[in-house]
């Protein structure tokens, strides 16, 4: 771990370390994938199966919680969480899909523990699950549905007054479908992610600095594709298999500085298959080399809570995200085609600038209205668009503008739940203006109700 | 036996009015047989969606010793699904020790009227030997815990499994399906997490979400529960109606 924190350290110092550095991080990086992966092989083990860990989890829960006042636990401070969000609406896209009803769910338990003046730690499980509607994420199909389970075990331990060293570890189960009619667990992008991390906050007269080191290992089980085997190499065709694993290791700081918060992210994301393709035929016939699949990706955000008056409160932010990837693509003009007609390099390199104005407007001790603006500005470094055809526009690159407009009332209905009503008004607009298979131009409306109860 | 299963149709997808040919060209028409043909692909999750209105997973107010419950609306009307929901509290919340949650031990049965009638009918004449049959019922453990003055967690554990068994003595057709049986057995074990809020004297509002392990099936609720009326809402995020609206009536004890 020293050997990470040094060479991020230096990375940071010297631009010209770089490439060294993420050879070295790599190296880190491989040895904890092995554990990840061991540690989801006992995850998918027939002896423990993914479906009896909410019971687990669960259980656990209630023995702790029954108990508590049993030996050793009996100096413990227990405080129970739950929360639970419902969200129903109705989604109307201009295109990309039927105006359909949307449901979101959330449900939260979990238990903090204070066993130290020093030391709590706190355990959840989420359960949520995302339904069909409008989606901001480019790739996103509005027919897309996602069912999430995270299980996460966090120890926070105060090591001075003002310093606090906090571990994490985490695991999440996504399960992804496009239609009611499919069976969930059979998603091509389903994934399991485990990880964890390590981090540390300390605190000064005017201003509160941390960082945190996390790493994560994702593994898409179902993942394959057929039609791109087929089309990589007419000799030896690659197994697409496996191809979505990959390994994250982030570096975040942030600060808080009165009523500013600022953040910095470093993200390493190496694939464990999946190999960079080339412009050329290689020796076994595919357009694969032999170098592995790398994205960097540089974060940057800026927020400030400002207090108006008594009953507007404004929270300005800003946020920068950089992509830098060496993956190429190969463009084939139809799906039987097995000669590529065009080689696009760096085709995954972007740079995204979100600006966010959400205003709140507390109108009584029970009601609230909330204006929030978002402006999400997405561009390609060497991409180039396509037309409806499926040609690419010689010397124009790719950018995708996508504005949300929210504004809705709220009513604390009880001192533990609340009541919200909502319209967002969603508007994207691309250069791209291939569209078979997703919208990248369009408008489209999304009026709800939001339920939630917390403790 | 197609009688029984026009009946159950008619009332479940209240489509038993509506014959004629322009109508299905109308978009409402349209969208019925939209949803009578997804019904058709997957009755058995519909059915044990109705069968989930009829489960009462809610813990049993602080100062009563049990509930008795029926559920009214969508199950006995419109469905004829005659139901009964028994909830008993076996260890009051801190009974022994204060760390000792409420325990509550539940209980239901139902079954659907409109084929025991049917069966009766034409058990005469038929001759085959399984009567058909249409029940379901759940058992359950339900743990509860006051964490404020008007707030309680509740957790637990249940069982459910509803069933039909309906041979046609000629085939259903609709549209490009065929059926000449209905034989659905339906069980899941679930896992449920909930809060309880106390609004006012004999009111009280829950919310839960429950898990169903063998299927990842997602259930949820939320409901407002007066001195012997409940109104609320179940969700089902990939069911074939999303939302039911139903009405319950309760007895305390």
């Amino acid at each position: 771990m020293a050997l990470v924190f040094l060479t991020i350290k230096n990375s940071k110092l010297k631009m010209k370390k770089i490439e060294i550095t993420n050879e070295k991080l790599t190296l880190v990086v491989g040895r904890f994938s092995s554990l990840a992966v061991k540690s989801l092989k006992f995850f998918h083990s027939s002896a423990y199966p993914l479906t009896r860990l909410p019971a687990f989890f669960l259980l656990t829960v209630l023995f702790l919680i029954s108990t508590s006042n049993f030996s050793l636990l009996t100096a413990f401070n227990l405080a129970p969480y739950y929360d639970f969000q419902f969200t129903e609406g109705v989604s109307i896209p201009s295109k990309g899909g039927d105006p359909t009803f949307t449901i979101n769910l959330l449900n939260d338990i979990g238990l903090i523990v204070k066993s130290h003046e020093k030391h709590s730690t706190i355990g959840f499980f989420e359960l949520k699950y995302l339904g069909p509607g409008l989606k901001t994420q480019e790739g996103e199909r509005f027919t897309d549905r996602y069912l999430d389970y995270l299980y996460l075990l966090r120890h926070n331990w105060k090591i001075k007054e003002k310093l606090t060293l906090r571990a994490q570890f985490d695991y999440m189960k996504e399960n992804r479908r496009t239609g009611a009619n499919e069976a969930w667990g059979y998603g091509l992008y389903d994934y399991n992610r485990i990880g964890g991390l390590v981090g540390v906050e300390k605190e000064f007269e005017k201003f509160k600095l941390g960082g945190s080191i996390d790493y994560h290992y994702l593994e898409f089980p179902n993942y394959t594709d057929l039609l791109k085997e087929f089309q990589a190499g007419t000799g030896e065709a690659e197994s697409e298999a496996g191809k979505q694993n990959h390994n994250i290791i982030q570096v975040r700081g942030d600060l808080v500085y009165g009523l500013n918060k600022f953040n910095v992210g470093f993200a390493l994301q190496s694939y464990t298959k999946q190999k960079v393709i080339t412009d050329t035929v290689q020796s076994d016939g595919s357009y694969y080399s032999d170098t592995l699949q790398k994205d960097i990706i540089i974060s940057l955000t800026a927020e400030r809570t400002q207090k108006v008056s008594n009953r507007i409160v404004f929270v300005p932010s800003i946020s920068f995200k950089m992509r830098d990837s060496n993956q190429n693509y190969q463009h084939f003009e139809s799906a039987g085609s097995t000669s590529p007609v065009s080689y696009q390099s760096n085709y995954y390199d972007y740079s995204e600038v979100i600006f966010s104005l959400p205003v709140n407007f507390s109108l009584s001790k029970k009601w609230d209205f909330v204006f929030s603006p978002e402006f999400d500005y997405k561009f390609y470094s060497d991409r180039q668009p396509r037309d409806a055809s499926n040609q690419f526009i010689e010397g124009e690159k790719q950018n995708i503008m996508l504005t949300l407009l929210t504004l809705g009332f709220t009513k604390k209905a009880t001192e533990v739940s609340s009541l919200s009503i909502f319209y967002t008004y969603q508007v994207q607009s691309s250069n791209m203006k291939f569209e078979k298979y997703l919208p990248y131009n369009y408008d489209g409306h999304f009026i709800g109700l939001k339920y939630a109860i917390t403790y | 036996m197609k009688k029984i299963f026009l009946v159950i149709a008619s009332t479940i997808l209240l489509t038993g009015l509506l014959y004629s040919d322009e109508f299905y060209n109308t978009p409402i028409g349209k969208e019925i047989v939209n949803l009578g043909l997804r019904f058709l692909d997957n009755p058995g999750d519909f059915l044990f969606n109705l069968h989930t209105d009829n489960v009462d997973f809610t813990p049993v107010i602080k100062e009563r010793h049990g509930t008795i419950r029926t559920n009214f609306y969508p199950t006995i009307f419109p469905a004829t699904w005659a139901n009964i929901n028994v909830k008993v509290k076996t260890i009051s919340d801190g009974a022994f020790a204060k760390w000792v949650p409420q325990v509550d031990i539940l209980a239901q049965y139902g079954r659907m009227l409109a084929v025991d009638v049917a069966s009766e009918m034409m058990s005469k004449e038929s001759t085959e030997t399984v009567k058909p049959s249409f029940q379901d019922y759940c058992i359950g453990i339900i743990f509860t815990k006051s964490v404020e003055e008007n707030t309680r967690l509740y957790a637990g554990f249940n069982y459910s499994n509803a069933f039909i068994n309906v041979k046609f003595e000629k085939a259903i057709e609709f549209g490009a399906f065929k059926m000449s049986e209905l034989d659905i057995a339906v069980a899941d074990y679930f896992i449920v997490t909930g809060i309880e809020n106390q609004l006012r004297k004999d009111k009280y509002v829950v919310a839960h979400l429950g898990y169903g392990i063998k299927q990842g099936k997602i259930v949820s609720r939320i409901a407002w529960y007066h001195k012997h009326l409940e109104l609320g809402f179940n969700i089902y995020p990939e069911g074939l109606f999303v939302v039911h609206p139903f009405m319950a009536w309760h007895w305390y004890f």
